[in-house]
């Protein structure tokens, strides 16, 4: 259902107009078409009910593309209506009417109480044209007309309805023409009901002779439609076209058509001294100051002050005189235009248009269609706001200094406009698209803050004044202390300060080299420390540090049981995973549980993931088994250097020992040696001991060999690895981990092989105690110095 | 040719993979090989070091004005006797050794032994407690070095509760973590989603 926004009756959907009053009820917040009068969305750019264009084309500038301009989206106000074929076939084919019935629709409205229109708007009704309707012009469309448009001709919706039908009817444009003239003797009775209401607002008007109430019938008669016609009667075709067609009773209507205003003209001692000066006071009704807002009031105000003055060439229409204001004007009102009208205001001079098009070119930034009809409508610039002017941001003002100069190229002084009074504008009375221009907060600045701050000059903001008031924070002085008196060691200081200053400036004295002081460290005194701890308890009986080795409850005690508990002949895998560098700690932990194994005749394959570890092992083994009977090949066998690292040892778990491998002494087979013949897979071997200086050894043969295997696998690490090592210990992939010297000592304190474990333990032992020793003394310099750096 | 390199370390890795969880005669055969290659390909990059170590160092000589160029004629010789050396009497035969055990492993050992003097210069400078936190931490070393020591008996069960508890925990936090690391990367080249053998 659709409900009237003017009575409350409720319609029937689809319904254009109301049932009981007879108002239009297109949806406000949505775009009628113009064509088919459905209404569509808001953001709609084609009809949903006949595909017309909704939205129009902007303005392409200089070799652009217009069809490739995409629709205005989410614009909220009455956009320009489209062009409809039918519209555009009348603005190229002049002398073609619209259909009759679209007309008769624009009668059927009811008018609206013209309180209820903003002054400035009325205002720009009531500004007539100076001109008759040229003789292309045709009556617009209405039903190509947006609502808001619709609801502007409401307002009169008496304008001679038999008339300009009657004279459409007749479809030429050439009756349309000679209906100003030829019925110049309009009865009062026929003018509109606003006209008649803005008549008796000013009754001295009427009262001033009938010469008034003539002419204004002869322009209503000229503008079919007379009220709103203008507002979207001006298109540049129809502005060439009137340059190329004049009509020939052009110089007549401009003598004798007087404007609308003239209704309203208080009288005709208010009157300019213009051949049409009834036109811009007369659209000015007197109001009460109080009932303008303030930002009206401000406009006026500087109206008043600038007392702005339009040129007007001697007999042409006020539209001449006021063509620099409209520039100003109609274009932020964003006025639409009708396609294919021509606006009756255009009965303009020949040179005007010229002049318009040169002003309208430079402004390539404004839309064709929001420029085009600001430099035909006739309208008072102080009927606008303020704010709408400068909401524009291509308001061109070259546009009326150049009409100012086509107009003075007349030859026609420039008459001082009177002072204009703008309407009152009640904001409430404001259509909501005109509101959106408003300002949040329109409180009037004086021109006297804003008359030294900057212009802007580009954005939405061109124009405005003030924005910035930085100039007015710069100017301030700053406001400093009162400096206090200098007190006398100021002015000790001062004289003494130019006393240095008055010295007469001689050589420099060369400064004596300053010889460089030595620094004193304790690095010398650590390093001789740490030195005379390793080398005075190798001095020392090796039974100093075995006698009080803690044995029981040990790792290495639980490495020696694990070697104790092989079976005798058994097989054991031995691998050399250090490098020389961790030799002289892991030697004596490799060469402990070697002697240990050869003690207890345990078959041992040595190999080495490293290419320095055969050497090693080679070294180790041999040394061990040095008078003990334990020959090579068949008791033990070095494998040598096991490339591939991961892959390398994952191989060894796969396959196990490849027969046709050769060893690192013999350069033979594997299979020649009888140690290596009873072990075709690592699953023979009863151990694996890896003896490992790094991680990466230990962690890939846990990876790579006891965990796709299953064999079991003891580490006999370095100290630097034995926290590691340790956390394989706990989950059971490592069975016994032994590490560093101590763990040698441990081994040949448990396997009873006294060797250099026991001697270099003693060593170890002292390097660590002057390490401690270090540690506490750093600990005390530091301290104390920062003891006495708190005290000084 | 991308394509083909991601698609073949896809396909080899996917092989490997499935021969680790799996036993089959196939996927076993076909591991054990990619396996061998692997190998002969690691020994291939011995060479391949020994090759940019000669080149890097002859570049450096003929250069001559190069700072260092004496050092790197005393590396090409020694690489020149090594070599000569091992061609002719065998790895592990007795010149061979003799440069090994009374050149080679002395200055590993040496080099290795002053990290012993470097490290009491730091400890001197730097465990110092400054904080809270300093402080747990120079107590923690002391109490393992006092109780390494078999003179000082009585901090060794102090020392063993250190290794056992904390250490071995954070330990194993850290292991967990690069283990968790290195399957998301071996994922992420089995699947192609990493390939730096394609320059990328």
């Amino acid at each position: 259902m659709m409900y009237c926004s003017r009575c409350g009756t409720n319609n029937r959907d689809g319904s254009k107009f109301c049932n009981n009053c007879g108002a239009a009820l297109a949806s406000p917040s949505g775009v009628t078409c113009p064509m088919c009068g459905i209404a569509n969305q808001v953001e709609s750019a084609f009809c949903a009910n006949c595909g017309a264009r909704l939205v129009p084309l902007s303005t392409a500038l200089d070799g652009e593309d217009t069809s490739a301009t995409a629709p205005i989206k989410g614009l909220s106000l009455p956009a320009k209506p489209p062009a409809p074929p039918d519209a555009e076939l009348a603005s190229e084919a002049p002398g073609q009417e619209p259909p009759a019935e679209k007309m008769e629709s624009k009668s059927d409205r009811e008018p609206p109480d013209s309180q209820e229109i903003p002054d400035w708007l009325a205002q720009l009704r009531a500004a007539p044209p100076a001109e008759p309707a040229p003789a292309e012009s045709t009556a617009p469309d209405l039903e190509s007309m947006p609502d808001w448009i619709h609801r502007l001709q409401s307002l009169e919706p008496e304008v001679a309805p038999a008339e300009a039908p009657s004279a459409e009817e007749t479809a030429p444009a050439e009756d349309l023409q000679p209906a100003a003239p030829s019925e110049p003797e309009t009865a009062s009775s026929e003018l509109p009901v606003w006209l008649q209401q803005a008549s008796q607002q000013a009754p001295e008007t009427e009262e001033a002779g009938a010469a008034a109430t003539e002419t204004t019938a002869a322009a209503e008669e000229a503008m079919p439609a007379a009220g709103t016609e203008w507002l979207f009667d001006v298109t540049p075709e129809a502005t060439h076209e009137a340059q190329e067609a004049p009509s020939p009773a052009e110089p007549t209507l401009e003598s004798k058509e007087p404007s609308f205003s003239q209704l309203l003209e208080p009288g005709p001692e208010e009157t300019t001294a213009e051949a049409a000066p009834a036109a811009e006071p007369a659209a000015e009704p007197q109001v009460a100051d109080e009932s303008i807002p303030d930002w009206l009031q401000e406009l006026r105000f500087e109206a008043a002050e600038t007392g702005e003055t339009t040129v007007t060439p001697g007999g042409t229409a006020p539209a001449e005189q006021e063509k620099a204001e409209t520039a100003e004007i109609a274009k932020p009102v964003e006025l639409p235009e009708a396609p294919g009208t021509t606006a009756p205001a255009e009965a303009e001079t020949i040179e005007a248009p010229v002049a318009e098009e040169t002003a309208a070119d430079e402004l390539l930034e404004a839309p064709s269609w929001l420029t085009t009809p600001l430099d035909k409508t006739p309208v008072k610039d102080t009927g606008v706001p303020d704010w709408v002017r400068l909401a524009s941001a291509s308001e061109p003002a070259a546009l009326a200094a150049q009409e100012a100069e086509s107009t003075a190229q007349e030859g026609e002084p420039a008459p001082v406009e009177p002072a204009e009074k703008a309407e009152p504008a009640q904001t409430g009375e404001l259509p909501d698209w005109v509101s959106v221009f408003k300002p949040a907060e329109a409180v009037p600045v004086s021109p006297l803050d804003v008359a030294g701050e900057p212009v802007e000059t580009s954005g939405a903001l061109a124009g405005l004044r003030g924005l910035l008031p930085l100039a007015a924070a710069i100017a301030e002085p700053h406001v400093t202390a009162a400096k206090p008196a200098p007190s006398a060691d100021h002015r000790e200081a001062a004289r003494l300060f130019d006393a240095i200053l008055a010295e007469p400036t001689g050589e420099a004295e060369p400064v004596p080299a300053k010889a460089a002081a030595r620094t004193w460290t304790m690095r010398p005194v650590i390093y001789l420390l740490l030195a005379l701890a390793v080398i005075v308890p190798f001095l020392l009986p090796a039974s100093l540090a075995g006698s009080l080795l803690r044995i029981s409850n040990t790792p290495t005690a639980g490495f020696y049981d694990v070697i104790q508990a092989l079976p005798a002949n058994s097989t054991i895998l031995l691998a050399f995973d250090y490098d020389p560098s961790v030799s002289g700690e892991m030697d004596l932990l490799a060469s402990a549980v070697v002697r240990d194994l050869i003690r207890r005749r345990i078959k041992i394959i040595a190999l080495s993931t490293l290419e320095t570890g055969p050497q090693i092992a080679q070294g180790v083994l041999d040394s061990a088994a040095k008078g003990k009977d334990y020959q090579y090949g068949s008791e033990y066998l070095n494998l040598g250097y096991w490339p591939g690292h991961e892959a390398g040892l994952a191989q060894l778990a796969a396959t196990g020992l490849p027969p046709d491998k050769r060893d690192y002494v013999g350069r033979q087979a594997l299979g020649l040696y009888p140690v290596a013949a009873g072990v075709k897979n690592l699953k023979e071997v009863a151990l694996i001991v890896v003896l490992a200086g790094a991680e990466d050894p230990l962690k890939d043969w846990l990876e790579q060999v006891q965990a796709p295997t299953g064999v079991r696998v003891a580490a006999a690490v370095s100290a630097g690895l034995e926290p590691k090592a340790l956390a394989y210990r706990r989950p059971g992939q490592l069975v016994a981990v032994s590490s560093g010297l101590v763990g040698a000592a441990q081994y040949e304190v448990l396997s009873n092989q006294p060797g250099r474990a026991l001697t270099s333990v003693n060593a170890q032992s002292a390097a660590q105690l002057v390490l401690i020793f270090v540690i506490v003394l750093g600990n005390i310099v530091y301290w104390a110095s920062r003891v006495r750096g708190q005290a000084t | 040719m991308k394509w083909l390199a991601t698609a073949i370390a896809i396909g080899f890795g996917f092989v490997v993979l499935f021969d680790f969880f799996f036993a089959h005669p196939v996927i076993d055969a076909l591991g054990a090989a990619f396996r061998e290659w692997t190998i002969i390909l690691a020994a291939f990059a011995l060479l391949l070091g020994l090759f940019n170590l000669l080149n890097v160092h002859l570049s450096r000589i003929i250069r001559r004005n190069e700072p260092g160029a004496g050092y790197s004629v005393v590396v090409l010789l020694t690489a020149a006797i090594v070599i000569t050396l091992g061609m002719l009497f065998g790895l592990p035969s007795t010149p061979m050794s003799w440069v090994f055990d009374h050149l080679y492993v002395p200055l590993q050992g040496a080099f290795f032994a002053l990290v012993a003097f470097f490290l009491a210069t730091a400890a001197y400078r730097s465990l110092r407690a400054r904080s809270i936190e300093t402080l747990l931490m120079l107590a923690a070393a002391l109490v393992v070095l006092l109780g390494q020591v078999p003179l000082l008996p009585a901090f060794a069960d102090m020392r063993d509760w250190v290794l056992r508890v904390p250490s071995e925990a954070g330990v194993r936090g850290i292991m967990l973590g690069v283990a968790l690391g290195t399957i998301a990367t071996g994922l992420r080249l089995i699947v192609g989603m990493d390939r730096p053998y394609s320059e990328e």
